[in-house]
């Protein structure tokens, strides 16, 4: 996984008022590098050194730290619950949603992972193909997948497609099958989709009718367990990006369990791009396509 | 040119680009040091510390690596079980592997071969040792004494 | 168009068994769906059922033939997450199975603090590579105690694999103040130049400032 790059970011937290700068050591920043990529598997370049010194100076004043030494120890030993870690992630990762985020796994989608699914079908399947975005947050994924099959899935009308959208906030729900965005979010959209699919008024853009009832919505809690074995091997893909890297070490090993069991035998998962399973779970091979590296339940 | 001056003196692999090795291994210091020897002995180094981040770094790269040096011993997926999905993969298939462990015995030997590696060796490795098999498996020339 | 409008399924009823039911599901079972299921069940299991269930898993964890029930298998005794369910995985250091080895030690990595009982015993064993076992798991638990095992490792283990997995170990949990007992280790093994690297980088993630 390469270093997060991507993304615009999110307004942050208030500038520090300016003093004088703490020093950070070179050793002291690798030693927090190495203990972030052992966590999490990302690393980051030295082209990055700006963006994580001032997350690390961020982080250090809201713990209270006088010293990066402070900080670390904290972060090392002291950080039981592992809950300075989580703010650090937090803080290391870039966390806006948008109409086809990470475009590159949609062109996967189609490209490849969906003629597999219908390669290994027989005639006789009755299933829809089911996708699931998980976490959906306000329905941009869901949405997005939906326009994609529709525009660039050339056997879209050969089969029966349902898409599902789940999220832990009932708040993130409603305001997903409003369906009702900014500028900002459909900003990545070419002028044909936004005509085809959204109806703009004041400033608005909302999903077409059709489009908004096509997604089944509906509240998941992944860390528990009777919610999630209602959907056992229900799906063909999941697309469960950016939500992983905010579990400790426990729940993300057992929401991995989860999503594996929710995956119909051969079905497809696909994490956020500076997200990996190699610090989660074996369960699932490494699958490499074109466009992207997804990984697989087998068969 | 006589013969032995065409291989003491020309680098047979077609291209100049560095030859790119993958270093698979749970230990920071261990990575480093590896590393270490492998950039003098003329690679570029990617790393990974486990199997299945092994995988990743070996599929995501736009080529894949032209050697990998695997430790035993790593959680997620260890060295004998990564070596296996590489051997199994249509791209990666046919990179040459050392594998590294601390176990001496044969029978240890003999389940690195069975699981695809070319050479094995046990740690701590000896630089030069590292330098020479390394380079050998890719095909370049012996490093002349310095 | 081809999208389905949504009906949701029926919600199928709850797992209800009892943990004898698991454990028999977990032992005979013979869909690896189903002994998946039976396992992670009974890692949700609240207390007292919670120490049957960890000893029934760790007796299976042995046995089973799959890795995705062995996966399932730990990550239910790394929920439960107490003493005994380290003790389960603890045993499981001492094997031939190399993958068994390193799925045991990365869960009781994750169990963390409950384990410490464990890996302090298997610190004091006879066989160099339980030892280094021992020390991979140290490593990554935030442990009170956790420098003061590794500086007597590095004081006295004769093994110098074994050292050189405490001074890894170090690297990550230790600070200045572990420095001469770093040094010293190297001065133990000072023809090998791996020793030499690895006590230098130690020194220097620890906080020494440039290697000496």
């Amino acid at each position: 996984m390469s270093s997060v790059s991507k993304g615009t970011r999110r307004a942050s937290a208030p500038e520090l008022p300016v003093a004088a700068p703490l020093a950070i050591s070179a050793e002291e920043f690798h030693s927090l590098l190495d203990f972030f990529y052992r966590k999490t598997g990302i690393v980051f370049g030295d082209s990055k050194r700006y963006f994580v010194d001032r997350r690390l100076l961020d982080r250090m004043a809201a713990t209270g730290a006088t010293s990066m030494r402070a900080y670390l120890t904290h972060l090392k030993y002291q950080d039981q619950a592992g809950l300075e870690l989580q703010q650090l992630i937090n803080a290391m990762t870039v966390n806006e949603t948008y109409f086809y985020r990470e475009e590159y796994q949609f062109r996967c989608l189609v490209a490849d992972i969906l003629p597999e699914i219908v390669a290994r079908r027989s005639i006789a399947e009755r299933q829809p193909i089911r996708l699931w975005s998980l976490p959906c947050s306000t329905g941009e994924e869901a949405y997005s997948l939906a326009m994609q099959l529709l525009e660039n899935w050339p056997d879209v009308d050969r089969y029966d497609i349902k898409i599902c959208a789940s999220d832990i906030d009932t708040g993130v729900l409603r305001r997903a099958a409003a369906a009702t965005y900014d500028d900002r979010a459909v900003q990545h959209l070419s002028a044909a989709l936004k005509a085809r699919y959204f109806v703009h008024t004041d400033g608005h853009w909302q999903v077409i009718p059709d489009l908004r009832c096509s997604i089944d919505f509906s509240p998941i809690n992944i860390s528990d367990r009777r919610d999630m074995s209602r959907h056992d091997a229900m799906f063909d893909v999941i697309f469960c990006r950016n939500l992983l890297i905010y579990f400790d070490d426990i729940s993300r090993r057992q929401a991995a369990e989860a999503l594996f069991d929710a995956l119909r035998p051969g079905g497809f998962l696909c994490l956020g791009h500076s997200e990996s399973m190699s610090r989660i779970s074996s369960l699932f091979t490494v699958r490499k396509f074109t466009d992207a590296i997804v990984y697989q339940k087998p068969e | 040119m006589t013969p032995e001056t065409r291989t003491q003196n020309v680098d047979f692999r077609p291209s100049v680009v560095p030859p790119q090795a993958l270093v698979v291994d749970d230990a920071t210091t261990i990575r480093l040091f590896h590393r270490g020897i492998l950039q003098a002995a003329g690679f570029t180094v990617a790393e990974a510390m486990n199997g299945v981040e092994g995988l990743e770094r070996a599929l995501g790269g736009s080529t894949p690596p032209d050697l990998l040096v695997v430790d035993v011993n790593m959680p997620r997926m260890d060295g004998y079980a990564f070596l296996r999905a590489v051997r199994a993969d249509p791209i990666l298939r046919d990179i040459p592997a050392i594998m590294i462990s601390t176990e001496g015995a044969d029978i240890d030997a003999e389940q690195a071969f069975a699981a695809g590696a070319n050479l094995y060796v046990v740690k701590p490795v000896r630089p030069a040792v590292l330098a020479r098999f390394a380079r050998a498996l890719v095909g370049l020339p012996r490093e002349r004494a310095q | 168009m081809p999208l389905l409008r949504s009906h949701d399924a029926a919600a199928p009823p709850a797992d209800e068994r009892s943990p004898e039911t698991l454990v028999a599901a977990l032992r005979t079972a013979p869909s690896e769906t189903a002994r998946r299921s039976a396992a992670l069940e009974l890692g949700a299991m609240p207390d007292p059922a919670s120490g049957v269930a960890a000893m029934a898993l760790g007796e299976c964890l042995g046995r089973e033939t799959s890795p995705r029930v062995r996966e399932a298998i730990v990550t239910a005794l790394v929920g439960i997450g107490t003493e005994a369910a380290a003790g389960a995985l603890a045993v499981h250091l001492h094997g031939e199975d190399a993958a068994l080895r390193n799925d045991a030690i990365e869960g009781l990595r994750q169990i963390g603090a409950a384990a410490a009982p464990h890996v302090e015993q298997l610190l004091g064993s006879p066989d160099p590579d339980v030892r280094i076992f021992a020390i991979n798991v140290l490593e990554a638990m935030r442990h009170a105690s956790a420098a003061v095992w590794l500086r007597r490792v590095l004081a006295h283990d004769t093994e110098m694999n074994v050292g050189l997995a405490a001074v890894e170990a170090m690297a990550q949990v230790g600070g200045p103040e572990d420095v001469p007992c770093l040094r010293a280790f190297a001065a133990r093994f000072a023809d090998e130049p791996f020793v030499a690297f690895a006590v230098n980088e130690a020194c220097r993630l620890v906080g020494a400032g440039a290697a000496t």
